[in-house]
């Protein structure tokens, strides 16, 4: 009872400030809009842009009899022929002066020495001459450079392997049109991407879910520059009792904060949370509880609060960069450092979550956060029993 | 038996002994003075009878339960007022009451009857829902002891409570102690300032460098430097001849100079006074003023340490 007295006081108190408020509901949203929409081009509405067909001029300068490695049969297939309407063009000056009257979209020159260079294990490299349409420069790009990637790949198979064993491999080549190196898929559904502000609700969901121990850290550490702890200390409640009382009243506060922020993105920016609720909420809980265990753990140890609070505002910023939460980074080392993180763990989950995933690639991201969960709570609950919450 | 009492009890920090072996026996229903310098170990000697801080040796019993063994039930019994001020300032006066209150265990209508009685108490009924952080020092001071009231504890203790107020609230709080020790209440008032010890304490104990130095009724105390009548007298051309000569009376026990001061301690001033002035108007002394005081705390803190109660 004395527990719950503590625990409604706690959230009274933080409810009635209301620059806390703001930091709490208001600024994650604010910051998932700057970045989701300084990094998207598809917000505006939410929906799926239509791509339209863009008309691409193929110049060979090799001449229409040279071997193109299978590029008939790939630009013919299926896939590909909604995307690109494909012409043959005479020379590069013709498709530059057919570029600039409007008739095609895009072109693209294959050098006289293509199938050579492809035959010595040099990289195929063809030149392409952008229109003035962003977008269709983009698809039409990709599409030829998916192609380009697996005439490397193949040629870089025959090269390692041998004639002989790579013959499947060229086979497959020859015959791309069996697959696709290009899909249509909706972001903000069900996918194999996602979108910015996907990605950014995830990210900025988590680092203010870490913040949560701040708020722990700036609560326990009032209660002692107020003197209020040394009153608490004289009345007939055990300081575990004050302590669980803050850290479950601020759990709660902070698992509202999430919820605004999972309801107020999906309502105002059309993020799709995907359709594992109860993982999501899973991962929402372990990262306050790894978030509370850090912070309390830092700020029993310190020995001022300005110092625990530099030192645990420095690890969320750490982690969050660490993991890729400001921007994807690239890099081998990166991607180890932020696997000890908390951030990836919860980060990759989400991301899991909202791509729908297989619900067991999602578990696994769980438990290895609640890996790190249970072991910080054992740091936390060690630093406890080591210190205490007691007003000196 | 004692409702408070204190056996052979010693704390130590590092080094320093905060509390040596302090005795002392406080009776149910009085209103128990703790009388000494700054840094003498009242709070110290306090924070262990709340149970805030362990002694190194010794036995605390509060209403007969052992601090060191039920340490919970002793602080069911107990209202302490801080000397610092320990309030949510961010939450109205009632919400404070009521949270302490709740925290003693009142519920429903029996906490909204005494949060009302506690604030009346104090005379904060009409700010009952305006945040602290707006109040004045004097009105804090109020709230912060009507915090530790409201569940009616049978000991109060206070800490200096009236540090850095107006006189006016001084009095309301003195007289809210007093009121407090006739509902039936254990006082313990711990203060570096004599007056208001010997205004409102049945007993007091004398406390120097964590031990009592002396402890009984105020008359008691009195009794003991009952022949220690100060002289003040403010003058002009105090000179080396004039102390010298007047530390030659053979009734006077200490003379202190300072400045324009003259401090002389008799055992009665009439008798002794007339040789005073004579010896002063003698060496050309100009004799602005002259009061006498009968013996007080402060007399017998100067008598037994040599120093006064605020040095």
């Amino acid at each position: 009872m004395k527990l719950w007295t503590i625990l409604w006081f706690e959230i009274r108190k933080l409810i009635r400030a209301r620059v806390v408020l703001l930091n709490l509901f208001l600024l994650p949203l604010l910051l998932i809009f700057i970045l989701g929409n300084a990094l998207s081009t598809v917000f505006d509405s939410g929906e799926d842009i239509q791509i339209d067909k863009s008309v691409v001029s193929v110049v060979r300068l090799a001449g229409e009899a040279a071997d193109d490695l299978g590029l008939e049969s790939f630009l013919n297939s299926a896939e590909i022929k909604p995307s690109l309407d494909v012409r043959s063009g005479a020379s590069r000056e013709q498709a530059e002066a057919d570029l600039r009257s409007g008739e095609i979209d895009f072109a693209v020159v294959i050098p006289e020495d293509f199938e050579a260079r492809v035959n010595r294990g040099e990289p195929a490299q063809w030149e392409y001459v952008l229109g003035q349409n962003h977008l269709k420069n983009h698809v039409a790009t990709m599409i030829f450079d998916a192609y380009l990637d697996e005439v490397n790949r193949m040629q870089a198979s025959v090269i390692v392997l041998g004639p002989e064993k790579a013959i499947p491999a060229l086979a497959g080549a020859e015959n791309a049109a069996i697959f696709s190196y290009v899909e249509n898929a909706s972001l903000n559904k069900k996918g194999e991407s996602y979108s910015a502000f996907q990605y950014y609700a995830a990210s900025m969901l988590i680092m203010f879910l870490l913040y949560s121990g701040l708020m722990v850290n700036q609560s326990l550490n009032s209660e002692i520059k107020d003197k209020t702890l040394y009153r608490l200390n004289s009345m007939p409640i055990s300081s575990m009792q004050i302590f669980a009382g803050k850290m479950i009243g601020n759990s709660v506060i902070t698992l509202l904060q999430a919820a605004a922020i999972i309801f107020g993105t999906s309502w105002m920016y059309g993020v799709k949370w995907g359709g594992h609720p109860v993982y999501l909420l899973a991962i929402c809980v372990l990262v306050v509880l790894c978030s509370m265990m850090l912070a309390i753990t830092i700020t029993l140890l310190s020995k001022s609060q300005t110092t625990a609070t530099a030192i645990v505002q420095f690890i969320i910023i750490l982690m969050t960069f660490l993991s890729g939460g400001f921007q994807p980074i690239p890099g081998d080392l990166i991607q180890k450092l932020s696997e000890i993180t908390v951030n990836h763990w919860a980060m990759q989950g989400i991301l899991r979550i909202m791509l729908d995933s297989d619900p067991a690639e999602i578990l696994h991201h769980v438990l290895m956060l609640g890996i790190i969960g249970g072991l910080l709570l054992l740091i936390g609950m060690i630093s406890y029993r080591k210190v205490g919450y007691r007003y000196e | 038996m004692a409702f408070v009492e204190m056996k052979d009890v010693m704390k130590r920090y590092g080094d320093k002994l905060s509390v040596d072996h302090l005795n002392l026996m406080i009776n149910e229903g009085e209103i128990f003075g703790l009388l000494g310098p700054n840094g003498a170990g009242k709070s110290t000697a306090i924070n262990m009878i709340v149970g805030l801080l362990r002694m190194d040796q010794g036995e605390i019993r509060v209403d007969g339960i052992s601090v060191n063994e039920q340490v919970l039930e002793v602080k069911r019994r107990i209202g302490l007022v801080p000397q610092d001020l320990a309030l949510y300032e961010g939450m109205p006066a009632a919400d404070n009451v009521a949270f302490f209150g709740k925290l003693y265990g009142l519920r429903g209508r029996q906490l909204k009857e005494r949060i009302a009685e506690a604030l009346a108490f104090v005379g904060l009924e009409d700010r009952a829902k305006e945040l602290p952080k707006t109040f004045s020092g004097g009105m804090k001071r109020r709230l912060n002891i009507a915090c530790a009231i409201m569940h009616h504890p049978k000991l109060i203790i206070m800490d200096e409570p009236t540090v850095g107020i107006d006189p006016q609230s001084r009095n309301h709080i003195l007289e809210s102690v007093r009121n407090l020790n006739r509902m039936g209440s254990t006082v313990i008032y711990t203060s570096h300032y004599m007056e208001e010890v010997s205004a409102i304490c049945d007993r007091v104990a004398i406390v120097d460098q964590g031990h009592v130095i002396a402890c009984g009724t105020q008359g008691e105390l009195r009794e003991r430097v009952a022949g220690e009548e100060k002289i003040k007298i403010k003058a002009t051309g105090i000179s080396e001849a004039v102390i010298r000569e007047l530390r030659m009376l053979p009734r006077v026990s200490r003379v202190m100079h300072e400045d324009c001061d003259l401090e002389l301690y008799t055992p009665s001033s009439q008798n002794d006074l007339q040789d005073i002035l004579y010896i002063c108007a003698k060496h050309d002394t100009v004799i602005h003023s002259v009061v006498c005081e009968q013996p007080t705390l402060e007399t017998l803190f100067l008598n037994l340490t040599g120093r006064t109660l605020r040095d």
